[in-house]
């Protein structure tokens, strides 16, 4: 959606609908990846009823984490900030969660995610809970740059189809004015609406016929909803073809460009990284998955001027 | 944003008008295995009904992007100031092409880059092609090594070898020398460079543990 505006920090989302996909281990990977490519990281665990990036970057259980803000203990985000091993790397730790009531209501989100962008940093990087709940869809919703982790099997795949899904109407709903037409929407996200509106190219043709203004309005934000997808657990050489082949599949369901970041490969070494709570990158910077993650990180870097360019000919 | 029926035949299949042929072989195997019978790609968001009709759409634009006649007279009725056809063709044509040769930039600038280098290891010049690389490279061109063992009949046995690096399963070094320049040529790698680079790789590594075989017989 919007660019950072100057002096604020970068936010890149981590999500993917499922659990056990990988996000904790690409969120530490690239924050690390991040932080030695000389950026100032902040990492921060989003997923407050199964927190444990702490644990990912090595980190004892902190006392001070995310759900001080949301419990409203703390309003000042940069205090909860800790230290880990890798330099230029903090953390935001989501521990010591409510369990009960673990999600911060709406006005309390706004303020979180403001706040998110205004953390002394290059890089927020934000690992991102499973399911499709309102507060997780707002985070990855936050920075306009979410990263969708999936991995080649199909219960990954149609959970983070839904999760798009969410994602992508809750994005429009947000950006429509007209009540008649957010009404719409909200009937399109009923897979089984009575309007026969199957997908986002129905729907839009839909609020063409009603309200052209809102239908130009619909496909600008459109445009700016671009998630990116990283295939990790990847194994074969057909699993390196997924991300391609998803983001194919998008172009022609959501209408939207959803480029391939990159690929992981299964790897011992990641397996091992986890039990030794360090990162991959860290630990074992050698092995493929480390130098997968690292390119991703470079493409994340390289990717932003590439971006312009490629909307100049896009718009033409 | 437009439906797949006003979509012209290259916005189908994901192309820029005065792409090269390969660009539209590629972009077309691509493409139908995406959008094929049980494509993973398509779980839970396309049903069989809606993936033929693409399928179907495809197939169309590529019977007529695949014959240069039919091209011709498709790119003059639908195209008023043509860009040069098949001239130096863009970077940026999307599709596993594009990907790959992003990648392969960075694995030489990973290397090469000064100032903070993400790998640790001690990046001469001679070891660019470990077997670890050769693998990815592989992967990158999306070739099983089943494949590889197609095209260059050298046993899987020794292919895989040659990836994992376990140099006491390959035989003489001559032989080796031929499988490696054999999967290079396969996966469209400089076959020169690709042995230059192993070949010391295992010869020190025999040098190291004394498994120095002299013969090509196990």
């Amino acid at each position: 959606m919007q660019e950072p505006a100057a002096g604020e920090a970068r936010v890149l989302s981590i999500g993917g609908g499922k659990g056990g996909v990988g996000k904790t281990f690409v969120a530490a990977n690239l924050a690390v990846a991040l932080s030695r490519l000389g950026k100032r990281v902040v990492a921060v665990d989003c997923d407050l009823e199964g927190a444990n990036l702490h644990t990912s970057l090595g980190v004892r259980t902190p006392q001070r984490s995310l759900a001080d803000f949301v419990a409203q203990r703390e309003d000042d985000l940069g205090k909860l900030v800790v230290d880990t091993p890798v330099p230029g790397l903090r953390l935001i730790a989501g521990t010591h969660a409510h369990l009960g009531d673990a999600q911060p209501n709406h006005l309390r989100r706004v303020r979180l995610m403001r706040a998110l962008r205004r953390l002394d940093a290059d890089y927020v990087i934000a690992d991102l809970g499973a399911g499709t709940h309102s507060s997780v869809l707002d985070y990855f919703l936050v920075g306009g740059e979410g990263l969708i982790v999936m991995q080649p099997e199909p219960t990954s795949v149609e959970n983070a189809y839904t999760f798009l899904r969410a994602a992508f109407y809750r994005r429009m709903r947000l950006a429509m004015v007209g009540h008649g037409v957010r009404k719409l929407v909200t009937e399109a996200m009923d897979q089984r609406n009575e309007r026969g509106i199957r997908s986002p190219v129905d729907l839009l043709r839909e609020i063409e016929s009603i309200d052209p203004q809102e239908g130009a309005r619909f496909v600008e934000t459109m445009r700016g909803f671009r998630p990116r997808i990283i295939v990790n657990g990847v194994r074969t050489a057909e699993d390196v073809k997924l991300g391609f082949a998803v983001g194919s599949v998008c172009r022609k369901y959501f209408g939207i460009d959803a480029e391939y970041l990159g690929y992981v490969n299964y790897d011992d070494a990641a397996r091992r990284s986890v039990a030794a709570r360090r990162p991959v990158v860290d630990g074992e910077s050698g092995s493929d998955a480390a130098i997968y993650l690292q390119r991703i990180a470079r493409k994340l870097l390289e990717g932003r001027e590439e971006k312009g360019r490629a909307e100049k000919e896009r718009g033409a | 944003m437009k439906t797949l029926d006003s979509q012209n035949h290259y916005e189908v299949l994901e192309l820029s008008p005065g792409a090269h042929p390969e660009e539209i072989e590629r972009a077309y195997r691509l493409a139908a295995s995406t959008w094929s019978a049980g494509s993973l790609a398509l779980y839970s968001l396309f049903d069989d009904n809606d993936a033929t009709a693409v399928r179907d759409r495809i197939d169309q634009a590529y019977e007529v992007l695949s014959d240069e006649r039919m091209r011709q007279a498709y790119d003059s009725d639908n195209f008023d100031a043509f860009p040069e056809p098949a001239a130096a063709s863009p970077a940026r044509q999307g599709g596993l092409a594009s990907l790959e040769e992003e990648y392969e930039d960075m694995e030489v600038s990973l290397d090469s880059a000064p100032g903070k280098p993400l790998r640790t290891e001690g990046g001469a010049a001679e070891t660019e092609y470990d077997g670890a690389r050769l693998r990815r490279a592989r992967m990158h061109r999306g070739i099983e090594l089943v494949a590889v063992g197609d095209i260059t009949k050298v046993t899987l046995t020794y292919l895989q070898a040659i990836e994992d690096e376990a140099f006491d399963q390959l035989p003489a070094p001559v032989y080796v020398r031929g499988f490696v320049t054999a999967y290079a040529r396969a996966i469209g790698l400089d076959p020169d460079r690709v042995a230059k680079s192993f070949m010391p790789r295992l010869e020190a590594a025999r040098k190291d543990t004394g498994h120095g075989r002299s013969l090509g017989r196990r």
